[in-house]
């Protein structure tokens, strides 16, 4: 999805681009870099400045830091930025200057219906399938395997990692008068904002009827299962391995860590945090942390609670 | 009140233009013309701090201020269809002649993009405005925030029908104009796009640079280059004519020959302006070049740009070495486009209505 830039860049530079102010040496960078594995010429972050680290930053020339405050520092043989956020001005100097989006066109073995509706920029990775009833706003990039169909809507900008699907036939069956289960057909529209990020090997199902929404900023990690008839709200995380039963209402802002199990029908309101492990059988009332099985409400959330996550 | 305070404007050369001026210098020595032409753009000379009549700390004033929408530092209008973003004021090498060196330095954050976006297309200003300037600083240093910002203004202003982009990294950084800038002019239906470039000399068209702006017409057909008249880098026929031609080969558009502005720690970049008429009479009309690179001879006044034309010139004071250059703009219609604007102490409006603004003249 990105390829690297080859940038020699003043650390003067990425401190204007950032509007942060440079402490220390003007100085070429030309790499992103790691704490673990201080180089000279790179830019690194970190949250906190331990001991260890000064002692590190003395003994390689050239290292921009980015920091959260300046710990007294003397700038001696690297230069730093004091930043509020500073992961997030790091991430923001590698979009800006170090990565670009790999421009490719859609593979050639991708199977995109005629039918369907891409919009600009949309690449689309080898061996999807794209069916007739797809819509996929501008800029969206959808990566290989994955497999659209039904009734799918996506928004601007979105990211479809390798192997996901959407739309698929859900999980659906009435038993008949001999116990015979009959699939019951699923004609509903899957609903995607912009924005939205849907991991490897996830799976949004089919609706039955009503309508699955996931709206915009929504970030799904890779296997993750999503029943029909979700509603999932603007900028909730959902990592690795969760499990979302059919029906099941999130609010904003929630954020579910890896491993989550969600009873069908149920409401998370906006700004619940649900630990590692869940099974939530209840509705959960905002702001708040939830955990165990079947999950019991822990305490308030906190700012530090979206830190450390 | 926030603390204003003078931004020192640092010596900032590209290591691509570092390497091209050691070449330079080891092959011809420092004498030679065309490292000449290289550093004294780009290497910081004590003459900045001589003292000289030219006190201005900005080219003019035009910053659109409007409180409903919160609009950031760097948004300019002085024309009726046209509006200056200065996505960024940092660059890759700082020019020492740059018009923007005493702005503050800031970069557009993605909430301000989209801000100005909106303006763009709000009610009272897409009636008019259907063109933007994007600039800076150099608007290709941020490849995301140029992208982001044409596409939000496709979105939420899709009155602008035509944006101009300007840079220099081809120039400076040509190693730099990667994909991440190509796609910002990829598959944008409905837009115009123009680039726009500024080169004072042939010898900044190295072969890298001209590669590069090959890479660029694959996208952009439309490059155009404004080029400014300095002292000792450009002010003899010679060097405009081998500037225009190469410019004509490398099919960039000839656009303003600016005379340099009377900016602090400009004075020794300055001819006079009859200098730069001279110069300009002989290019296109001696008939010794073609007058399909003819640029278009301007000063950039206090109230925006004045072409010479016959008439413009309409008094001299020569006690103050300072000329009366008559506009065809009026002021009631820059104060109907930005009502923000005032009209600056050197300016006057004629009987008809008409700016007239005085302009400092350089020196021999």
């Amino acid at each position: 999805m990105y390829k690297t830039r080859k940038v020699e860049i003043y650390a003067s530079e990425i401190a204007e681009i950032l509007n942060l102010t440079l402490t220390g040496e003007d100085f070429i960078v030309k790499y992103p870099g790691s704490l673990e594995n201080l180089q000279p010429h790179t830019v690194v972050y970190s949250e906190t400045l331990t001991p260890e680290i000064a002692r590190q930053l003395k003994q390689t020339r050239n290292i921009l830091m980015i920091l959260r405050e300046s710990y007294g520092l003397k700038a001696e043989g690297f230069s730093y930025l004091v930043s509020p956020r500073p992961r997030l001005d790091f991430v923001r100097i590698l979009n800006e200057s170090f990565v670009e989006r790999d421009t490719r066109q859609s593979d050639p073995t991708a199977r995109i219906s005629t039918d369907a509706k891409i919009g600009r920029n949309v690449v689309i990775g080898a061996h999807s399938v794209i069916g007739p009833d797809v819509v996929i706003g501008d800029n969206t990039i959808v990566l290989n395997n994955v497999v659209i169909t039904g009734k799918v809507v996506i928004g601007r900008n979105c990211v479809i990692k390798d192997n996901a699907t959407l739309g698929s036939e859900g999980y659906g069956f009435e038993f008949d008068e001999a116990g015979e289960p009959i699939h019951v057909p699923y004609v509903g529209s899957i609903l995607i904002g912009d924005h939205v990020w849907i991991g490897a090997n996830s799976a949004i199902e089919r609706a039955e009827i009503d309508d699955t929404v996931i709206a915009a900023s929504v970030k799904i990690d890779d296997l993750v299962q999503i029943g029909q008839s979700c509603q999932i709200g603007e900028h909730t995380m959902i990592a690795a391995g969760t499990v979302v039963s059919a029906r099941v209402k999130i609010g904003n802002h929630c954020w579910l860590a890896p491993n989550v199990s969600l009873k069908d029908r149920i409401t998370l309101a906006d700004d619940v945090l649900v630990g590692i492990g869940a099974v939530v059988i209840h509705d959960c009332e905002s702001h708040n942390v939830y955990a165990g099985n079947p999950a019991r409400l822990l305490r308030r959330r906190t700012q530090e609670d979206l830190k450390s996550v | 009140m926030s603390e204003t305070k003078e931004r020192i404007f640092t010596e900032r050369v590209s290591p691509f233009l570092k390497q091209k001026m050691a070449d330079l210098l080891a092959r011809y020595g420092a004498a030679d013309e065309r490292y000449r032409a290289l550093s004294l753009q780009y290497l910081k000379s004590p003459l900045e701090e001589a003292a000289a009549p030219e006190s201005n700390l900005r080219h003019y004033e035009a910053e659109v201020v409007h409180q409903e929408s919160a609009l950031p530092k760097g948004i300019e209008r002085l024309y009726r269809r046209t509006l200056v973003i200065e996505i960024t004021i940092s660059c890759v090498a700082n020019c020492r002649y740059c018009l923007r060196q005493k702005y503050d330095l800031h970069t557009f954050t993605e909430d301000e993009i989209l801000r100005v976006a909106k303006y763009c297309g709000s009610q009272g200003v897409r009636e008019d405005l259907n063109e933007v300037l994007i600039t800076g600083g150099d608007a290709f240093l941020v490849p995301q925030k140029l992208n982001l910002l044409v596409e939000a203004l496709m979105r939420y202003a899709p009155n602008v029908t035509t944006m101009r982009v300007a840079t220099r990294i081809p120039q400076q950084s040509p190693e730099r104009v990667t994909d991440a800038i190509l796609d910002v002019f990829r598959n944008k239906p409905g837009i115009r796009f123009e680039v726009a470039t500024q080169t004072n000399h042939a010898v900044e068209f190295f072969q890298e640079v001209r590669e590069c702006f090959k890479r660029l017409k694959e996208v952009v057909p439309t490059i155009y280059s404004q080029n400014v008249l300095l002292k000792g880098v450009n002010d003899t026929p010679e060097a405009l004519l081998e500037l225009y031609d190469t410019m004509r080969i490398l099919g960039i558009e000839a656009h303003y020959l600016f005379h340099a502005i009377p900016l602090q720690g400009m004075h020794h970049f300055r001819t006079t302006v009859d200098k730069g008429l001279s110069l300009t009479k002989m290019i296109t009309s001696s008939g010794i070049f073609s007058g399909r690179a003819k640029p278009m001879y301007a000063a950039m006044t206090d109230i925006g740009k004045i072409i010479f034309y016959e008439g413009t010139i309409k008094e001299r004071d020569t006690k103050n070495n300072r000329l009366l250059l008559q506009s065809c703009y009026m002021l009631k219609n820059r104060r109907e486009w930005n009502p923000s604007w005032q009209l600056p102490g050197s300016a006057q409006t004629d009987k008809q209505g008409y700016l007239q603004v005085w302009y400092l003249d350089g020196s021999q």
